[in-house]
C-alpha cells in the first residue's frame, strides 16, 4: 500500500500541541528515619550542653560493722557534654521570566525549588546526625561549626574491625571513629554488641542499617525457617525480609537507611537522642540584585546524644 | 576505655588480613604507604597513646572489644593510615 499524494499527516503538519504530562516524577530516598524517630528539643545557644551520670560498679562486699563510723564519702559527679549547632543552608533562585511562562508539572518554579530544597536540607541533617562525623566550633570566619553525628559519639558499646579506633567526646569536641578492616556481618557480631550494650544498661530498640546489611540481617538463622501456609489456590509467599529482630534482651525494629549508613549498623535507643533546634527550617527572600528572585533556606540544629552508652554500633562491615 | 601508658611493649603481631600485601614490611616504607591503593592494608605499630584504643576486631559479648597494646603490630586499611598517624595512635612500619 502507498500513502495518497498530498495527504496531510502528523509527520508533515505543524501546529500539533505537545503532550507533556502536568506532573513531575521523582524517585529519591526522602525519608529521614533517624531524625524522625529521636526526640526533639530546643537549643538556646550555638553550643548546646547537657549532663550525664553513671553508677559505681555494683559492690557485693558492701558491708559495715555494727555501730561503726560512716565510711569515707564517695562523690558521684556528673559529666558535662556539648555539641555545636550546625547551620544547614540551601540557596536557590528563579528568573522573573521563568515565573511568568506556562510550566508543566508546577505552577511556580520558585515554589518547586522551595519544596525540593526543603527535602534536601532535611536529608543533609539526617545524614550528618546518624553518621560518623566529628564536631568542631567555628573558627577564623572560614570554618563553619559542625555537629557531631551519632556514630562518632559511641565509645562504650562498639564492635570495630581490626585497626579501628573509637572517636568520642574529649575536651569539648567529638572525634570521628577511625575505620577498621571490614568484615562480614554475622548474627554473632550483632549478638555480642547487644550483650555488651545490655550489660552497660542500654535498652536498644532500633537498628539502622544500609540496604545490603538489611538483607543480610534478614538471612539470620533465627528467621530463615519461616514458612507461610498457602491456602486454596493462593500463591505462595516468600518471606525474605524481617522488620523486627527478637533478641535476647529486646525486640529491635530493623530500619533500612537508604543513604546514611554504608558500613555500620547503629543500634539505637531513640529516647536517648534528640535534635535540639536553635532555628527551624526558615526561608528568607534575598535582596534583589537583578531580574530574578532568590531565596535562602536555613536550619540550625545539633544532635544531642543524651548518653552515648545507651547506643551501640557494629562497625566496619562489608 | 583505658589508656595504659605504662603497658610493656608487647611483641605480638597480628596475622595479615587475606587481602594484605605479602611482601615483608621495610623500614622507611612510609612513602609507599601514602601511595597504597584503597582496599590494601598497611602494617602499623601501636604507639603509647594508641594502647588500648585500637581494636583487634574481636568483640567479647557483654564485655567489649579487645584492643592492641603498645608496640603491637597490626594491619590497617590503607585509607585509615593517615588518620591513625594524625591521632598519634599508631605509625606505619
Amino acid at each position: 500500500m502507498t500513502v495518497p499524494s498530498n495527504l496531510v499527516s502528523t509527520a508533515s503538519s505543524v501546529g500539533q500541541r505537545e503532550d507533556l504530562e502536568d506532573v513531575i516524577y521523582r524517585v529519591a530516598p526522602e525519608k529521614t528515619p533517624f531524625v524522625s524517630m529521636i526526640g526533639k528539643g530546643k537549643a538556646k545557644a550555638r553550643t548546646h550542653e547537657w549532663q550525664t551520670e553513671s553508677l559505681a560498679a555494683a559492690d557485693a562486699t558492701n558491708a559495715a560493722v555494727e555501730g561503726d563510723d560512716a565510711p569515707t564519702l564517695a562523690a558521684n559527679t556528673t559529666t558535662r557534654l556539648k555539641n555545636f549547632c550546625q547551620i544547614f543552608v540551601k540557596a536557590y533562585g528563579v528568573s522573573r521570566t521563568q515565573e511568568l511562562v506556562d510550566l508543566a508539572g508546577r505552577s511556580s518554579e520558585l515554589v518547586r525549588q522551595r519544596v525540593i530544597k526543603g527535602v534536601e536540607i532535611r536529608r543533609d541533617m539526617e545524614k550528618r546526625f546518624i553518621g560518623n562525623y566529628a564536631s568542631n566550633d567555628e573558627s577564623g570566619g572560614s570554618t563553619p561549626r559542625r555537629s557531631a553525628g551519632l556514630l562518632a559519639w559511641i565509645t562504650t558499646n562498639d564492635s570495630r574491625g581490626s585497626g579501628g579506633s573509637d572517636g568520642g567526646y574529649s575536651g569539648g569536641t567529638v572525634s570521628a571513629a577511625t575505620n577498621g578492616t571490614q568484615r562480614t556481618l554475622t548474627e554473632a557480631l550483632v549478638k555480642a554488641a547487644l550483650a555488651t550494650a545490655f550489660n552497660t544498661g542500654a535498652d536498644v530498640k532500633v537498628a539502622f542499617m544500609g540496604a545490603t546489611h538489611k538483607q543480610q540481617f534478614s538471612a539470620f538463622t533465627g528467621i530463615a525457617d519461616i514458612r507461610k501456609e498457602v491456602t486454596g489456590r493462593g500463591q505462595a509467599t516468600i518471606i525474605a525480609g524481617a522488620d523486627v529482630y527478637v533478641g535476647d534482651f529486646n525486640e529491635i525494629a530493623l530500619v533500612p537507611h537508604p543513604y546514611g549508613l554504608t558500613r555500620d549498623i547503629a543500634l539505637v535507643d531513640p529516647s536517648m537522642a534528640a535534635v535540639a533546634s536553635l532555628d527551624g527550617v526558615k526561608t528568607e527572600a534575598l535582596a534583589k540584585t537583578g531580574d530574578s528572585n532568590r531565596e535562602l533556606m536555613t536550619m540550625e540544629a545539633t544532635l544531642v546524644v543524651r548518653n552515648e552508652a545507651a547506643h551501640a554500633v557494629v562497625a566496619d562491615l562489608t | 576505655m583505658s589508656e595504659d601508658q605504662n603497658e610493656p611493649v608487647a611483641e605480638t603481631q597480628e596475622a595479615a588480613p587475606e587481602a594484605a600485601p605479602v611482601e615483608k614490611p621495610k623500614k622507611g616504607a612510609k612513602a609507599k604507604v601514602k601511595e597504597a591503593a584503597p582496599g590494601e592494608f598497611v602494617q602499623m605499630r601501636v604507639l603509647k597513646k594508641g594502647a588500648g584504643r585500637i581494636s583487634k576486631g574481636v568483640h567479647e559479648g557483654g564485655v567489649g572489644d579487645e584492643f592492641f597494646s603498645h608496640g603491637d603490630l597490626f594491619y590497617a586499611p590503607s585509607e585509615s593510615v593517615d588518620e591513625l598517624e594524625e591521632r598519634g595512635l599508631a605509625e606505619a612500619v
